[in-house]
């Protein structure tokens, strides 16, 4: 468990005051914001220390949830229980929501200008170059530096071709991936650690 | 104002497939990006053009990225869908950090069972999700090199996303104008 630096000590609202100042000036996400969050949160209101912080990004990074949403809400339980997790996670994403949901009414307004679809268009072409690079990027991050490499490949590339090319579900592909990958991937630190026994 | 192609889907439902989807971020993949594009723009619910609409937003705006999720909702079921996907992606979040936070070291080696087969899973919902959306699309054959350059600079050069999106709806904007 990591052991909190100070019992909490804001208040709800100062909790969610901080969350959306921060949501308001961080860009690129977690790792992106991370001097932001350290002179905010370690720097200027004495919360964490440097390495509770980078243990908790660790955690938030580890866990089934969206990473900087997770930090935000692990802070904010850190300081506030489940009422500062709330307030924090919530507080994180008002002002990047709002922008959102802005830019999607106006998209709805101008729905049907030959300009706008043509933009539209091309910025699809960029959603499928970006998931494309950083599922790229994700797969060789650790297929790199894992025994069972080949596994890996078999079960990424399975996946779009079952769902794709066989028009298959992608949640069975996903959680069959899943469970052969448990049974069939491990560190490699954990097969030297075996190695070695 | 419901603003979908199709009968779509009530708040419950939105609200139940975006926190499904959210138990697919593990690693910081965009597993859920994966699950939503798979449940309403294949099955013809919502557009590709809107979805890719919302997440190139989501790569624009401050704060955490996953905000895209709300432009989702506001496509399905206008501002009342926007908030059930805040509930929908805030719940499971609240719920898993807060457990995180308190038992940080039993769960790390829970969850580290997971995390060397996750990239791989979340890299090949990731290839799903781009090639559902390239089907989608009419792609003439420079469009495909201006893809292959957009993936080889998010691979190799780690280009901002923001920069990528901001650029790329500049140039669409600049064809129209030529055209």
């Amino acid at each position: 468990m990591v052991e909190p630096k100070l019992k909490p000590t804001l208040s709800l609202s100062k909790i969610c005051w901080l969350f959306f100042t921060l949501g308001f000036t961080c860009f690129g996400g977690m790792w992106a914001a991370f001097s932001r969050l350290e002179k905010e949160l370690i720097e200027r209101r004495d919360l964490l220390s440097i390495n509770e912080q980078k243990s908790l990004m660790l955690a938030a990074a580890i866990i089934p949830a969206p990473k900087f949403l997770a930090f935000a809400a692990m802070i904010g339980f850190r300081l506030g229980g489940i009422p500062g997790a709330i307030g924090s996670s919530l507080s994180i994403l008002l002002p990047g929501t709002s922008v959102v949901i802005l830019a999607c009414s106006l998209v709805i307004f101008l729905q049907g200008n030959p300009g706008l679809v043509t933009m539209q268009h091309y910025i699809g072409l960029s959603v499928i170059g970006l998931l494309f690079g950083n599922a790229i990027r994700m797969f060789l991050s650790d297929g790199i530096r894992n025994h069972s490499v080949i596994f890996g490949i078999a079960i990424s590339l399975g996946i779009p071709i079952y769902v794709v090319a066989f028009e298959g579900s992608l949640i069975i592909a996903a959680c069959v991936g899943l469970g052969l990958g448990v049974l069939l991937i491990r560190d490699r630190q954990e097969d030297d650690e075996i190695d070695t026994e | 104002m419901r603003l979908i192609l199709n009968d779509g889907p009530d708040l419950p439902e939105i609200l139940s497939v975006v926190a499904f989807s959210t138990l697919f971020s593990l690693g910081g993949g965009n597993g859920q990006l994966a699950i939503i594009q798979d449940y309403w723009v294949e099955s013809g619910i919502l557009s590709s053009a809107l979805f890719a609409w919302a997440y190139a937003i989501g790569n624009l705006v401050p704060g955490p990225k996953c905000s895209f999720v709300a432009g989702i909702g506001y496509f399905l079921a206008g501002i009342p869908g926007s908030l059930a996907c805040l509930l929908g992606i805030s719940i499971p979040t609240i719920f898993g950090a807060s457990l995180a936070a308190h038992l940080y070291e039993d769960l790390k080696r829970f969850i580290a069972v997971f995390v060397p087969a996750s990239s791989f899973v979340i890299s090949g919902m990731m290839f799903t999700a781009s090639a559902g959306l390239a089907n989608s699309l009419s792609i003439n054959l420079y469009e495909y090199f201006l893809v292959v350059i957009i993936i080889l600079g998010i691979w190799l050069k780690k280009w901002d996303p923001g920069l990528v999106v901001l650029a790329s709806g500049g140039i669409g904007l600049l064809v129209y104008v030529l055209e």
